[in-house]
């Protein structure tokens, strides 16, 4: 199949998860980062274009929803998907409201997170092509 | 002069007697008493006859004025004439002498003689010298009577306190009563006549505690009382009776009392009845506990996800690099199948455990709590297990939407309960479901869940919302349904109480408010 290289952060504090998400998404054709804190997230957003940002929430330095707070207001942000440790509904909320693309809790299945990430990368996709269409029309 | 007008006299009396021979018998009557009311009359009559008078009588000042208190001979003399005499300061005038009774500047009252023939100048100061010898007399007697008055006053005060008391200790909402030395009842208050093992006052006082309380091993009542005789100090313990009926906790203090203030002379017992306030006590810190427990669950689930996540993830990974055509058996797939299907199990405890602790706040309407068992009925109808059993509804037609609460959430805590009964009753039996309204606000509807089961031993009860607290077999249930229900229920304002008897069955009350508890 010929699939897109989305580019994918990780945020994930749990250093093994972490590998192996990042392993896993990768021999799913994805072009990944993984961080292990909060800031060190922000920075590599800030530093190049990603298409999906998978945040955990609870992490060192800044959590989760902080870095989606951060990001939100950049051009062109990635979507992204918030994981939660303690699958509360009130912190899913929170994350959809702060613009959040889905969110997960964990356990998860590695392959729903595929499905997500391809879906996040879509809608990533229809908004660059809104926005190019605007711009066209504006003209 | 006739005699006749005299009938109290003698016709025609001796010669009249010197005075001081009059003095002479008058002193020796008053000296052979203590008490001069006694001989006053008598000395009144050895006057009057001595002069030959009509009348001789001793008037005195009392609080309500002037009294005739002692007199013989013919009643001639009114109060009135008396007192007149006695502000004008005449002593003698016509036929009535007066000579007034006076103690320093006081006057006491006075002496009269009524003669027609009016008295000599010798007999006027015989008169004033029996008013002197009387005055002192009278004055001690006065102040006797007063002391006696007072006496009595107090005597009527020390019994009206002494009602007061008994009425305060009678009052009391406690069992009291005191033995001295001897084991021998020395107060017993109205409360004991009427609590448990009633006796009377009449019964009681005086007789031995053992006598009294003879269905208490008396060694076990000597040394209790004997301990505190000895030590001197307050003992208190409870005690559980199931005398009235329903098992009662009382606290028992005996309480050393010392009349002289340094031996133990008496000692006082007081049995309260405790079993409301430990119960509330016992509610209270099981609610404390819960939700210690309940914080404990959320601080720890997130630690238990992450490496939840972080296997689920290795087993996903190890079933992509599994070959099923190159494995001999196939079987390592099965196996890391198994690990994600465990894994997932984990997961789901660890939110129910989760919704017990933080019960999220639901939205609440106006409810119909039979409607909501209906509804549960309905969803269990189907169930193998269920079909097996006999379910006796007597739901209470009246209620409407009486309380406010989370129709789906009620469901939980009757699909929860009847699941439990349904556990307790090892599939047979009847589970009644009852409901009913209550008498108060805060007691709007109570439904009860009644089964046939083994029943919960009484040390068990306290544990049963507890997490985790299961009698099922391994794998039957988490444990947490009954958690759930408390915490439903508990979140709603409302209360769950549990009756329970071993080998009988057990009755889940859930007992829910009108409106949720601002």
């Amino acid at each position: 199949m010929t699939s897109p290289r989305i580019k994918v952060l990780i945020a994930e504090d749990e250093a093994n998860l972490a590998q192996i998400l990042e392993q896993f998404l990768a021999s799913r054709g994805h072009s990944v980062t993984a961080t292990n804190d909060g800031r060190s997230a922000l920075a590599a957003l800030r530093a190049e274009a990603f298409d999906v940002a998978l945040l955990d929430i609870v992490m060192p330095e800044m959590d989760g929803l902080e870095v989606l707070r951060n990001v939100r207001a950049d051009p062109s942000p990635p979507e992204v998907i918030i994981i939660t440790g303690n699958g509360t509904i009130e912190t899913a909320i929170s994350a959809i409201r702060l613009g959040a693309y889905d969110y997960l809790s964990k356990p998860y299945r590695m392959a729903e997170i595929d499905v997500l990430v391809r879906r996040a990368w879509e809608k990533k996709q229809l908004t660059k092509e809104n926005a190019l269409l605007n711009e066209r029309l504006a003209r | 002069m006739a005699s006749t007008a005299r009938p109290h006299s003698k016709a025609v009396g001796p010669a009249p007697l010197p005075a001081l021979s009059v003095l002479a018998d008058v002193a020796a009557r008053l000296a052979s008493t203590r008490e001069p009311a006694e001989v006053l009359p008598g000395v009144l009559e050895v006057v009057r006859n001595a002069w030959g008078a009509d009348e001789c009588a001793l008037w005195l000042q009392g609080p309500a004025g002037l009294i005739r208190a002692w007199a013989t001979g013919a009643d001639v003399t009114s109060l009135a004439e008396v007192a007149e005499r006695l502000a004008a300061g005449q002593a003698a005038g016509g036929a009535l002498a007066l000579s007034p009774l006076m103690v320093a500047d006081r006057r006491l009252g006075a002496i009269t003689v009524h003669r027609t023939l009016p008295l000599s100048p010798d007999e006027r100061l015989t008169l004033s010298t029996l008013a002197n010898m009387f005055a002192p007399l009278l004055s001690h007697a006065e102040y006797s009577h007063q002391l006696e008055g007072e006496v009595d006053a107090r005597a009527r005060e020390m019994d009206e306190q002494r009602r007061f008391v008994q009425l305060v200790v009678d009052s009391l909402p406690l069992g009291l009563y005191v033995i001295d030395r001897e084991y021998r009842i020395r107060a017993w208050n109205r409360k004991r006549e009427t609590g448990m093992q009633g006796v009377s006052r009449e019964q009681a006082i005086g007789r031995t505690i053992f006598e009294v309380l003879h269905r208490q091993p008396a060694h076990l009542l000597r040394a209790e009382f004997d301990d505190v005789f000895s030590t001197g100090k307050l003992a208190q313990f409870e005690m559980e009776s199931t005398i009235t009926g329903d098992r009662r906790t009382y606290r028992i203090s005996k309480i050393p009392m010392r009349l002289d203030g340094t031996t133990v002379t008496h000692v006082i017992t007081i049995g309260e009845d405790v079993t409301d306030w430990r119960e509330s006590q016992e509610r209270f810190s099981q609610a404390e506990k819960l939700a210690a427990v309940g914080q404990l669950a959320a601080g720890v689930m997130h630690e238990i996800n992450n490496p939840l996540a972080t296997i689920a993830a290795c087993a996903e990974s190890l079933a992509l690099l599994v070959d099923p055509m190159k494995t001999p058996t196939g079987r390592s797939l099965d196996y890391l199948r198994l690990i994600d299907d465990e894994v997932h199990r984990c997961k789901r405890i660890v939110d129910t455990l989760l919704d017990f602790s933080r019960p999220k706040p639901s939205h609440k309407d106006p409810t119909d709590v039979n409607a909501a068992i209906r509804q549960t009925l309905y969803l269990l109808k189907h169930h193998p297990r269920f079909k097996a059993i006999t379910v006796h509804t007597d739901l209470d037609r009246e209620i409407g939407l009486d309380v406010r609460a989370n129709a789906e959430q009620l469901v939980q805590v009757f699909m929860s309960l009847l699941i439990n009964a349904m556990d307790a009753m090892g599939d047979r039996g009847t589970v009644t479901i009852r409901t009913r309204r209550g008498r108060s606000l805060s007691e709007a509807v109570i439904a009860e869940v009644i089964d046939e089961g083994h029943g919960i031993p009484r040390s068990e009860v306290p544990k049963i919302f507890e997490p985790f607290y299961t009698t099922k077999a391994p794998g039957r249930g988490t444990g947490l349904g009954l958690s759930i229900v408390y915490s439903i229920v508990t979140e709603h304002g409302g209360r769950v109480e549990v009756d329970s008897t071993p080998g009988k069955g057990s009755t889940f009350r859930i007992l829910l408010p009108a409106g949720p508890v601002a």
